[in-house]
């Protein structure tokens, strides 16, 4: 991609005019390319620049042609106009945050309709059955040479399912999932560095066409972590991620991850840990379900945070995961037939 | 240190870094109206988290996951065009951010520019950044099309990147180095 395409598509961004192909476009080059960000990050600047300029005008002249600002310093909001009274409120209004927050995540939050939840078939989510592990690596293989297309079936980065060990006892029953060391995947190159460990299942939604193509279905994925190695100034990342299809596993698999950005819907959520962690931490996630969607990609990962140059393979001591659920939430004016 | 000491010293420290906090959302959401949300939602979350902040770590490591999870929260709502960039991007840009001049120093020198654009333009930039309009309703209010608006808006922060790049190169000695 040339200078001039990339600049079109930043300029897109900053215009909020970027979708479809043309942002996947601009996130696969940001990712590669070095010189594409420092474009973005001058385009930025100035970007920011006349967002406080803007501000500062709106201070000074205000805006009659509009019925009231669109955005405002956090102070104002609370306290109202001028300068000084606003910076004499800033740390108080930033400290008292909490409780307005709350309150304005609440009144942001979708009006949902009444759901039914329906727990969906995830294949030993607690990994109590240890017949079924997950599917790992054998000791010594340095790369995840492919994903799992089957249903329900665990594949992944270097995993072992085992009973308490180490002071660590399992969220739910006798067995937890260690996650153990990241591994370059299918189609990296040769000299990757791999900073996550990956753990994937594919679930098949079919069983709930009938609910899904009426519209209106979220799905939800939790699960409980816990990073219970040595406290370390570098963090991990623990992400549950969810992506939502349509068709058939075998064509997002055999090109993945770059095909993760052609999913319907995703949804994604992380917790930071700096080890010496006592007790297990719920995370969840959640999507909207396309009409048409009919399969998604369960991912959950623990991701080295350490950007150091030449740092090798990121390997986790005393990661573990329990107790992985996915539940569909069914509109119930749908369920009722309504 | 008691945890309601603990947490105070997390939001001190978060307090000591808004200007980082709106810097960077403000690059990775364009919609502009969210800044601040994003500023108070992560508060939020911090506030929260304190009780896992060890005070021998980066608190910038720390903090920045948070705040890349709020600008992803906030971003859900927007309609396509204006979403952020996936996590992974973030994370990549995070990397990637340079020391940023002075701010006094580019607020002067942005103001001087913007004063130096073309009548129409600075009329475009006046509409998209004071009243915070999004570049369709711009030119919906002002009878043009949606490209031309784009255009506009692309081209003049051009010339102001090019004008403020001058500005700040005269005022490093630059110029003068080079005449000299």
């Amino acid at each position: 991609m040339n200078d001039i395409r990339i600049n079109e598509l930043i300029d897109a961004f900053f215009n909020c005019d970027l979708e479809g192909d043309d942002r996947l476009a601009l996130e696969r080059i940001l990712l590669q390319s070095p010189q594409a960000r420092d474009i973005f990050w001058r385009k930025a600047e100035i970007h920011e620049e006349l967002r406080d300029w803007g501000l500062e005008q709106w201070d000074r002249i205000g805006s009659p042609q509009l019925p009231g600002p669109r955005r405002m310093p956090l102070a104002r909001l609370f306290f109202g106009a001028g300068r000084a009274a606003r910076a004499a409120a800033y740390p108080l209004t930033l400290l008292g945050g909490w409780l307005v927050g709350m309150s304005v995540a609440w009144a942001m939050l979708p009006q949902s309709r009444p759901a039914v939840s329906i727990p969906l078939e995830l294949a030993n989510g607690s990994f109590e059955d240890d017949s079924a592990p997950a599917i790992s690596p054998a000791e010594g293989v340095d790369r995840l040479e492919r994903l799992q297309t089957a249903y329900g079936v665990w594949t992944g980065d270097r995993v072992r399912v085992c009973e308490a060990e180490q002071g660590v006892t399992p969220a739910e029953g006798s067995h937890m999932l260690a996650l153990e060391k990241a591994l370059p995947g299918p189609g990296d190159p040769a000299d990757t560095r791999a900073d996550s460990c990956d753990l994937f299942q594919v679930v098949d939604l079919s069983a709930h066409r009938d609910q899904i193509e009426k519209g209106g279905c979220t799905l939800k994925v939790s699960a409980q972590l816990i990073d219970a190695g040595p406290q370390r100034p570098v963090a991990t990342d623990f992400v549950v991620r969810v992506y939502v299809f349509s068709g058939l596993p075998e064509t997002p698999l055999a090109g993945w991850p770059q095909t993760r950005l052609e999913a319907l819907a995703t949804g994604t959520e992380r917790v930071t840990s700096f080890g010496g962690q006592k007790a297990w931490r719920g995370i969840a996630t959640q999507s909207g379900l396309p009409k048409d969607a009919s399969f998604l990609i369960l991912q959950i990962d623990a991701t080295n945070m350490d950007r150091t140059p030449g740092r090798p393979a990121a390997v986790f001591e005393q990661h573990y995961c329990d107790n992985v659920r996915v539940t569909l939430h069914v509109p119930s004016d749908q369920m009722s037939g309504n | 240190m008691t945890p309601a000491r603990h947490r105070e010293f997390v939001q001190q420290l978060f307090l000591d870094r808004i200007p980082e906090i709106r810097r960077f959302a403000g690059a990775t959401l364009p919609d502009l109206s969210l800044v601040d949300e994003v500023v108070q939602e992560t508060f939020r979350a911090i506030t929260a988290d304190a009780v896992f902040y060890d005070p021998t770590q980066s608190f910038t490591a720390w903090l920045h996951p948070h705040v890349r999870r709020t600008v992803i929260e906030a971003g859900r709502r927007l309609e396509a065009g204006s979403q952020p960039f996936s996590a992974e991007v973030l994370d990549s840009l995070t990397a990637s951010q340079p020391e940023r001049a002075a701010p006094a120093t580019l607020r002067r020198f942005m103001k001087e520019c913007v004063e130096e654009l073309a009548p129409q333009a600075r009329k475009i930039i006046d509409m998209r950044y004071r009243k915070a309009l999004k570049p369709r309703e711009v030119a919906k209010l002002i009878g043009w099309t949606k490209a031309s608006v784009h255009v506009t808006l692309s081209r003049s922060r051009a010339a102001l990147r090019k004008c403020l790049d001058s500005k700040l190169a005269v005022a490093d000695g630059d110029v003068w180095r080079k005449a000299t």
